[in-house]
């Protein structure tokens, strides 16, 4: 039995794995997947409060509480930050991490550093947002459109201004590591080139397994079997 | 198959049904553990404002964005206070509900009132505590003890003196309704213990199943086999 610990995206919620946990279960593992709060099932919490460190905290919690030992952690796009913060509490627990088309930060970058995204100071100020709305397409093909588009929920942007805390560079930690990258995305997009550079680092990296799947960004929705293959083989 | 949802009780977690989630998957149903805020993996998340709402909430959105419908709905001792309040927004994808040795309020009725526990007006003013330690319990098992003890956080007040809203009373919802007793505990001598109230009400109302499993409180911990039987068997039932 190998436990899973999946960590979702910007603006998604723990809902975005519902394809995944079936086959992951009826091959008789554990899986775990932490809403992030402030979003999805928890956007009843968000408030100007929320942070990367918050999120950080909801998913080593669950680790910590649930007492997960040998996980396969991992991270699908936004989910990327988050995972790698939550290394400084529970890395000792992590058996495989893997990034899902994610930002793979290095100590001391946030979301926004990574993007360039101006989200700028965050929630700092009179006039200032603390909401960031989805900005690009609906996820999701059409027959899903209208199910995923009503549980898209704004995202606190400290999440996206907060720097993230890594002590020791990836290749240090004893962990196995793998990148996953949708091909489908285009390279030269500012939102989602980090996704690019960090897929080609994998992929030139000895200390990291890198696998492709054909399709965009939102592969837990619209490849889920393709998914669940991949952690199969990795559990 | 069957989609249960299970709700914790006060001070407690998620984590409390580690130990009948995989059974019951091993049976073929699906099963959510909506961790409620301020308390086990969601302490980090504790604040004054934390109320009734905040958890009837918790568990609202676990079932409407997972989309779940012809549910299991359990609440396990405070988390009966939950799972009566979520009635009023997801009463019609509750196909079974089921009190654990729970709170079972009449509208309006907060913990507080059921319980005679004297956290008053809760946060508001001066010297208010807005966190109530946890109440000491025993593990059968004494190697879990440390775990499960380690585990247990103050619950936030507003928790137990909101009252909840119910619109109707529970016993005209065309769900099925089930009362499980622990019997292991003693009977209150002044007669105002409301486990044994509810449990005494439901034995003797026909619109009621009542079960009961022979051990304390702390079901979920010390027989969580007879609680997946029992589940299992309500299920084939209903």
């Amino acid at each position: 039995v190998t436990t899973f610990v999946l960590v979702h995206g910007a603006w998604g919620g723990s809902y975005g794995f519902r394809a995944l946990r079936g086959p992951l279960h009826a091959a008789g593992h554990e899986v775990f997947t932490p809403s992030l709060t402030g979003l999805g099932e928890r956007v009843h919490l968000a408030s100007p409060q929320v942070n990367l460190t918050t999120h950080v905290t909801d998913v080593v919690n669950t680790v910590l509480y649930e007492d997960l030992a040998d996980i396969v952690l991992l991270g699908y796009s936004y989910g990327g930050m988050v995972v790698t913060g939550a290394l400084e509490h529970i890395a000792d627990r992590v058996a495989h991490l893997v990034y899902l088309d994610a930002f793979l930060p290095s100590d001391g970058q946030s979301l926004v550093d990574l993007t360039g995204a101006p989200y700028g100071a965050a929630a700092v100020g009179p006039g200032v947002q603390w909401l960031v709305d989805l900005p690009f397409r609906p996820p999701g093909g059409e027959a899903q459109g209208d199910w995923h588009g009503l549980r898209i929920a704004a995202h606190p942007v400290g999440c996206f201004t907060e720097r993230v805390r890594l002590p020791l560079p990836l290749a240090k930690y004893d962990f196995s590591r793998t990148y996953i990258k949708a091909l489908q995305e285009p390279r030269f997009d500012d939102r989602l080139s980090a996704f690019w550079r960090a897929a080609d680092h994998a992929k030139a990296a000895q200390d990291w397994r890198y696998r492709e799947i054909d399709t965009d960004h939102l592969i837990p929705v619209n490849k889920p079997a393709e998914l669940a293959e991949f952690l199969l083989e990795l559990g | 198959m069957t989609t249960f949802v299970l709700v914790h009780g006060a001070w407690g977690g998620a984590h409390g049904f580690r130990t009948v989630r995989g059974p019951l998957r091993a049976a073929g149903h699906e099963v959510f553990t909506p961790s409620l805020t301020g308390i086990g993996e969601r302490a980090h998340l504790a604040s004054p404002q934390v109320d009734l709402t905040t958890h009837v909430t918790d568990v609202v959105n676990t079932i409407l964005y997972e989309d779940l419908a012809d549910i299991v709905l359990l609440g396990y001792s405070y988390g009966g206070m939950v799972v009566t309040g979520a009635l009023e927004h997801v009463a019609d994808r509750v196909a079974h509900l089921v009190y654990l040795d729970a709170f079972k309020p009449v509208d309006g009725q907060s913990l507080d009132d059921l319980a005679h526990a004297g956290y008053g007006k809760g946060a508001i003013g001066p010297g208010g505590e807005w966190l109530v330690p946890p109440l000491a319990r025993a593990i059968h098992d004494i190697r879990e003890q440390d775990w499960y003890t380690a585990r247990r956080t103050a619950h936030p007040v507003g928790c137990f003196t909101e009252p909840v809203r119910l619109q109707r009373p529970v016993e005209e919802y065309p769900f099925t309704r089930t009362y499980v007793k622990a019997t292991a505990e003693p009977r209150d001598p002044a007669g105002t213990s409301p486990f044994w109230q509810a449990a005494d009400y439901a034995k003797t109302n026909a619109a009621w199943r009542y079960r009961e499993i022979d051990t304390d409180h702390m079901i979920l911990a010390n027989k969580p086999a007879e609680f997946v039987s029992l589940m299992l068997e309500l299920t084939a039932a209903s």
